[in-house]
């Protein structure tokens, strides 16, 4: 049976559709059956962050139109063993899906794959429904900045009205010298405020930008600090404990020793 | 040119955080009025629709509210030969 982990966030542009690549890819990394389903119909760009744009055929929309099955619409990354993408329809609109048929895609899916992460969309709208209808988990991506917060609170409580209780923060793209500045929101701000628990800390990173150029994951890259921030994410999930990062102000590890795995 | 400048603070993390407590703090207590709002004016339309049988048309039933204030219900009732408005 498969963990249905929805990740999302409200606010646009705040790392949702590199957490989900680079998560699966770390889970794949670490031996996981993993599929990634695109709900951002219309917006898709979960196969340009993966790399896989040229090899799409198939779309969710033409799986919930029964035009093709979803065995026959998946993308499978051949880096490796076990990733897989099911791409959002680019020439529809949200309104295309329903809830019930992303339930019942899910449902089919559930036993052939370890995790099946939901890239959901930006906003509260349908797109937003048919993400978290068949979820039973949910990833909270959140930069420390006002109006990411404010919309993830916003989200933690739709959530909630969903009957998703195990819901977990990512704390994207984090500047630890701008916290120490006292310039930008720490993490204790953000848990303070959101009163969630806390999954992973993903430092702002010029490497992102480069591995999404070339539709490579920095979760490969064994240099990169995002990269080890998501490899960290994908061991949590797995359910080892382990330690966040020591950026580069050693403020984190003064904060917290241990994160709980999932 | 100085006090251009000088009005954007670098310790500004603790006016994030107080600014985002109250915003989200505004922000949950009209979503928990917009559904309080809209199930009273259920149920009060359920009551109206009892006892006025003999409407020529459905009650109409609309609360409006000021924040953090409940303020004004208006009901009214269409029977065949007159409108009471309450």
């Amino acid at each position: 049976m498969s963990e249905v982990i929805v990740i999302t966030s409200g606010k646009g542009g705040v790392g949702k559709t590199t957490a989900t690549a680079n998560i699966g890819a770390a889970l794949a990394l670490s031996g996981k059956k993993v599929v990634m389903i695109d709900t951002d119909i219309g917006l898709r760009n979960l196969d340009v962050i993966m790399g896989v744009e040229n090899r799409i055929v198939y779309d969710l929309v033409d799986v919930t139109e029964n035009r093709c099955t979803y065995n026959k619409a998946l993308v499978r990354d051949k880096r490796f063993d076990g990733l897989f993408l099911l791409p959002a329809a680019q020439s529809r609109d949200k309104n295309a899906v329903t809830t019930t048929q992303m339930k019942h895609l899910v449902r089919q899916m559930e036993d052939s794959f370890d995790y099946i992460l939901i890239d959901c969309p930006a906003g509260i709208e349908q797109g937003f429904e048919n993400a978290v209808a068949a979820a039973k988990k949910a990833i909270v991506v959140a930069m420390p900045e006002v109006s990411s917060v404010r919309d993830a609170d916003r989200i933690i409580g739709l959530l909630e009205k969903h009957d998703i209780r195990d819901i977990k923060l990512i704390v994207n793209k984090l500047r630890p010298r701008m916290v120490e500045k006292g310039s930008m929101l720490g993490i204790e701000d953000m848990l303070d405020i959101l009163a969630i628990d806390l999954l992973g800390v993903v430092p702002d990173d010029e490497d992102i930008i480069i591995a999404a150029n070339t539709g490579e994951y920095v979760s490969s890259m064994h240099s990169s600090a995002a990269g080890q921030a998501y490899r960290n994410i994908a061991r949590r999930l797995n359910g080892e404990e382990v330690e966040l990062m020591k950026m580069k102000q050693n403020l984190l590890g003064k904060l917290f020793s241990k994160v709980r795995g999932a | 040119m100085r006090r251009f400048f000088s009005k954007i603070s670098p310790s500004s993390r603790a006016d994030a955080k107080n600014r985002l407590k109250s915003v989200i703090k505004n922000d949950r207590m009209n979503v928990s009025n917009n559904k309080t709002l809209e199930k009273m004016r259920e149920e009060v339309s359920a009551v109206l629709a009892k006892y006025a049988s003999k409407a020529s048309l459905p009650p109409q039933v609309s609360v409006t509210c000021q924040q953090g204030q409940l303020c004004v219900l208006a009901a009214t009732v269409t029977l065949e030969k007159e409108n009471y408005i309450r």
